[in-house]
């Protein structure tokens, strides 16, 4: 009789409880050790680059106690301002594709297969790229005007994908439905390169190198308020996102209104992926992988869990990628773009490997 | 006294444009007391669309469904949620969900915004864990039980939901019959025990017949409902199958296959 309670379930269901509890406490540990090395990478990127500056130094010019250094305005309008532009696009990017994953329940999803991060690079390419095409040459290609072109792109795409998304009801052809607009946004760029002058290309190609550093406190102030908007939109659609773990059917009876967080749910990744890419240029790989991290570290699916943990190794990885970019003690700065890829690659492959399943 | 589930008139299939695929029409059925009711027909008939019908997740051509006297159109999807939950034959998407938070997600819809569980709702998911007898797995993986316990996990996903209708599309479909009669059993139980209403559909004939109180069963033409022992009287079982290799046996409750 399935309503029996004896004795040895019992203790078997104690022992769950205890197991909970260890697994809750294993979650503080693992944020802790997280967040600690979040802020060693912050100290790291700030203190390391053409000029090295010691620990003790960043430390005291941070907390205001040292106002006659030499350091003080590289630290504070350079270094400062990239870290920061790091963490928000190591941890927008990651997001963006966690959501991107769990909504299209599909571990390959990302902010670059919805085609949202074309669709910027498109906009990106008509401004500079199409200058001459078009004659608008007299616009100066600016950061703001970077920032503009690439945020209407992606809005663009998005749109068109939205649009498309009301009349296709399965998810995994609005997948498929984004990649093409990701080659259709690909192709028009090639035709635009085919026909621009070596210096607007190698302009355009230096854009979709990415750059961290780029941004002034004004620029930034910006990035900052988009971002929190996108990333505190996200208490509209925790708990359906959950739900969604189980498929749209489960989901659906659970009350969860499949539309509505859909659309919520594309419209924070559009901010996120559009602000991102306007202000940094097009990163890849972070954004699809970062997620995966997160999942195998934490050995989780729980949005609650996840969402956090994405976020703060998305930070880590994109101000380690900026240190090795910026080649410390060097004068030469790599493509932000190659590094996140060419080190976290092989992490991610070799994850894989070892755990051998790659989930939602 | 309110009819659990009331249905008039139904027509169930699927709108397209301009195009409208007709499934099945004139189901007519009340329930009025908890019971266990089989869903039978042969493949393709409509077993799943009436099912979907029901749990509003796809609507109906014409007619009326009504659960305790109010008009499945005129329930918000949260309130809905707390009257009808499924179990279905598709698995979920491979995930790291523990068997805990699977069956946590049942009381998504009670819980507040972030999704806290309150010590109440802890307790009905111990609860529904020990009633399909699935303890010792509770922090397991979903994506590593066996198919049996995977379906009995579902099933208590759902009886933390705290519905009074319980809707299982064929849930049994990948099962050995150890497990098979098992689901069966457990179903019966939380009809006597926990007054739910559950409806099953199932290609399980002997089983359903066995376990089940009603028995609808659809044909290409028609939808027949009642007691299982009044349609095994009237011959109605016999009508589901268009093959001749198949006889039902009333005396033994059984069906015979001719080879």
């Amino acid at each position: 009789m399935a309503l029996n309670f004896d004795f040895f379930k019992t203790k078997d269901s104690e022992i769950c409880i205890k197991n909970y509890i260890l697994n809750k406490t294993k979650y503080t540990f693992q944020f802790s050790i997280l967040i600690i090395a979040l802020l060693f990478f912050v100290m790291l990127n700030i203190s390391l680059g053409s000029v090295s500056i010691p620990f003790k130094e960043v430390f005291m010019i941070l907390t205001g106690n040292d106002v006659t250094s030499n350091f003080k305005f590289i630290i504070l309008n350079l270094r400062v301002p990239k870290a920061l532009t790091a963490i928000m696009v190591g941890s927008g990017l990651s997001v963006s594709g966690l959501l991107m994953q769990t909504l299209f329940r599909n571990p390959l999803a990302g902010p670059f297969v919805l085609g949202i991060s074309s669709g910027a690079s498109l906009g990106v390419a008509i401004l500079i790229l199409g200058s001459s095409l078009f004659g608008f040459s007299a616009f100066a290609v600016s950061n703001y005007s970077t920032a503009i072109a690439s945020s209407f792109g992606a809005f663009s795409v998005l749109l068109a994908v939205m649009i498309v998304a009301q009349k296709v009801k399965n998810t995994m052809s609005i997948l498929i439905i984004g990649l093409m607009f990701g080659s259709l946004t690909t192709a028009i760029i090639s035709i635009l390169a085919y026909f621009s002058s070596a210096e607007e290309l190698q302009q355009y190609m230096f854009w979709s190198f990415g750059n961290l550093g780029n941004l002034s406190w004004n620029e930034l102030t910006l990035f900052f308020i988009v971002y929190i908007i996108a990333i505190s939109s996200i208490i509209f659609i925790i708990k359906p996102l959950n739900s969604l773990l189980l498929g749209e059917n489960y989901a659906q009876s659970l009350g969860v209104n499949i539309k509505k967080t859909r659309n919520i749910t594309l419209f924070i990744t559009a901010m996120l992926t559009g602000v991102i890419t306007a202000f940094s240029g097009p990163i890849a790989f972070v954004g699809l992988a970062v997620p995966h991290l997160a999942k195998l570290v934490f050995n989780s699916s729980n949005h609650k869990t996840l969402l956090p943990a994405t976020a703060i190794i998305g930070a880590i990885v994109m101000l380690f990628s900026d240190i090795i970019a910026q080649l410390p003690n060097s004068a030469f700065t790599l493509p932000i773009n190659a590094i996140t890829s060419f080190f976290g690659a092989p992490i991610v492959i070799w994850l894989l490997i070892r755990k051998s399943k790659i989930v939602l | 006294m309110t009819k659990i589930l009331h249905i008039e008139n139904l027509s169930i299939g699927y709108t397209s444009k301009k195009k409208e695929t007709l499934v099945a029409k004139q189901i007519n059925v009340s329930i009025n007391k908890p019971k266990l009711i089989a869903l039978i027909g042969i493949n393709g008939i409509g077993k799943s669309t009436l099912l979907r019908t029901i749990s509003k997740v796809q609507p109906y051509l014409k007619g009326k469904i009504a659960i305790f006297g109010k008009n499945i159109d005129d329930y918000k999807a949260t309130e809905f949620s707390k009257k009808i939950s499924l179990v279905l034959t598709e698995k979920i998407p491979s995930s790291n969900l523990t068997v805990y938070e699977v069956i946590a997600l049942g009381r998504q819809v009670y819980t507040n915004w972030i999704g806290t569980l309150s010590s109440n709702d802890k307790d009905i998911i111990k609860e529904a864990a020990s009633i399909v007898n699935i303890n010792h797995v509770l922090h397991d993986k979903i994506d590593e039980l066996s198919d049996g316990q995977y379906q009995k996990v579902m099933i208590a996903r759902a009886l933390a939901q705290d519905t009074d209708i319980i809707l299982l599309d064929e849930p049994t479909a990948h099962l050995d019959i150890i497990n098979k009669v098992e689901i069966f059993k457990l179903l019966k139980d939380l009809v006597v025990n926990k007054n739910k209403t559950i409806i099953i559909s199932s290609h399980e004939l002997q089983l359903a017949i066995q376990t089940a109180n009603d028995l609808w069963l659809m044909n290409k033409n028609s939808f027949i409902q009642g007691s299982k022992e009044k349609l095994i009287a009237n011959n109605e079982i016999q009508k589901i199958f268009t093959s001749n290799n198949i006889t039902f046996n009333k005396k033994t409750n059984q069906f015979l296959f001719d080879y």
